[in-house]
């Protein structure tokens, strides 16, 4: 089976207008129904509450508000009309202290520029594959951060930690 | 043995499944990513007006550092900005060469985190190589010489971490 996305919607954020024209080129081979463009990051967070897009797109450094700044708005701000939208940051940030910042702010998926058309698709493509579950506590709200932490995975650490409560919430649009 | 702490609340929601509604799963299929992959390598931007913004910013960035306005954290974060956008443009826009210098540049100095005299040396002649490829119309990696310039600004970034006792991160 392939993936259709002529029943998506994209909301790029991007401040470079040759790399938007570029992004834009790129994701219009995949036949999304809608690609909302937004040159900054105010805009990007107006264009998200007007028409609720299914994937976000953004750029890490923007003016007004950061690539950063905006996931943590849609995330954390009671307006917000899609807290667990799926967001796919793009950076030229590649150091693991950055990656770090990016998750923790509740990034779903980072990709390091300069990026090649395939890693991006296949970016999209995964957050479409394999969504995950969504955390909320008072420190942190967005992707469960686990995927990652499995890679370093240690049953001892685990055992002797404090156990949180856990309220799991099934929710369905 | 675990212990349930009373300090902390979490909510777990199931992962949404929106997205497979609508979309489906699977791949996208080889054709669609070799149209997307064509539309990047044929792309006629011409780099260097955007690349000159950047190298403009760099200055003003590196002036005011000189003058030393400004807390040194937001002052390295001016200089960087730059760095990075030559980064993550380069490529895309026919000049890998300046992506691969400005990565180790932003490399160093995202782990240096410091901005003394001998940091805006290696910022200055890392400014100087991509002014002289631009200038040249340096594009894909530059051979021999492109390899020479990568050595070098790698060998200067290592010697200040060195001299600093910086670990690589």
């Amino acid at each position: 089976m392939a993936l259709r996305f002529h029943n998506l919607s994209i909301l790029i954020a991007e401040d470079n207008k040759a790399m938007m024209s570029l992004l834009t080129a790129v994701l219009n081979t995949l036949a999304f129904k809608d690609i909302y463009k937004a040159g900054n990051g105010k805009e990007a967070w107006r264009l998200f509450q007007l028409h609720k897009p299914d994937i976000v797109l953004t750029d890490w450094e923007m003016d007004e508000i950061t690539g950063i700044e905006l996931v943590r708005k849609i995330r954390t701000d009671q307006q917000s009309v899609n807290r667990i939208v799926p967001i796919v940051i793009l950076t030229g940030y590649a150091l693991p202290e950055r990656i770090k910042e990016a998750r923790d702010a509740g990034v779903t998926e980072f990709l390091v520029k300069p990026f090649m058309a395939k890693a991006l698709i296949n970016r999209i493509a995964h957050v479409i594959n394999k969504p995950r579950d969504f955390v909320e506590t008072d420190t942190f709200v967005g992707p469960d951060r686990r995927r990652l932490e499995t890679e370093e995975f240690n049953p001892e650490r685990r055992k002797n930690r404090d156990i949180p409560k856990i309220e799991f919430i099934e929710k369905e649009e | 043995m675990s212990k349930v702490s009373d300090e902390i609340k979490i909510k777990i929601y199931n992962a949404s499944k929106v997205l497979q509604k609508k979309a489906g799963t699977g791949k996208v299929s080889a054709a669609k990513i070799k149209e997307a992959e064509k539309i990047i390598e044929d792309n006629t931007v011409n780099f260097v007006p955007i690349a000159l913004d950047y190298l403009k910013d760099l200055n003003t960035a590196m002036e005011t550092a000189r003058k030393q306005k400004g807390e040194e954290k937001d002052r390295l974060h001016n200089i960087t900005l730059p760095i990075m956008h030559l980064k993550s443009t380069g490529t895309v826009f026919k000049y890998p060469l300046v992506s691969e210098l400005s990565d180790i540049t932003l490399t160093f100095l995202e782990t240096a985190k410091k901005l003394d005299q001998d940091v805006l040396a290696i910022v200055d002649a890392h400014r100087n190589l991509v002014q002289a490829i631009l200038a040249t119309e340096m594009k894909s990696s530059g051979g021999a010489k492109g390899k020479a310039m990568k050595a070098e600004m790698a060998s200067v970034c290592d010697r200040y971490m060195k001299k600093h006792n910086i670990s690589r991160k």
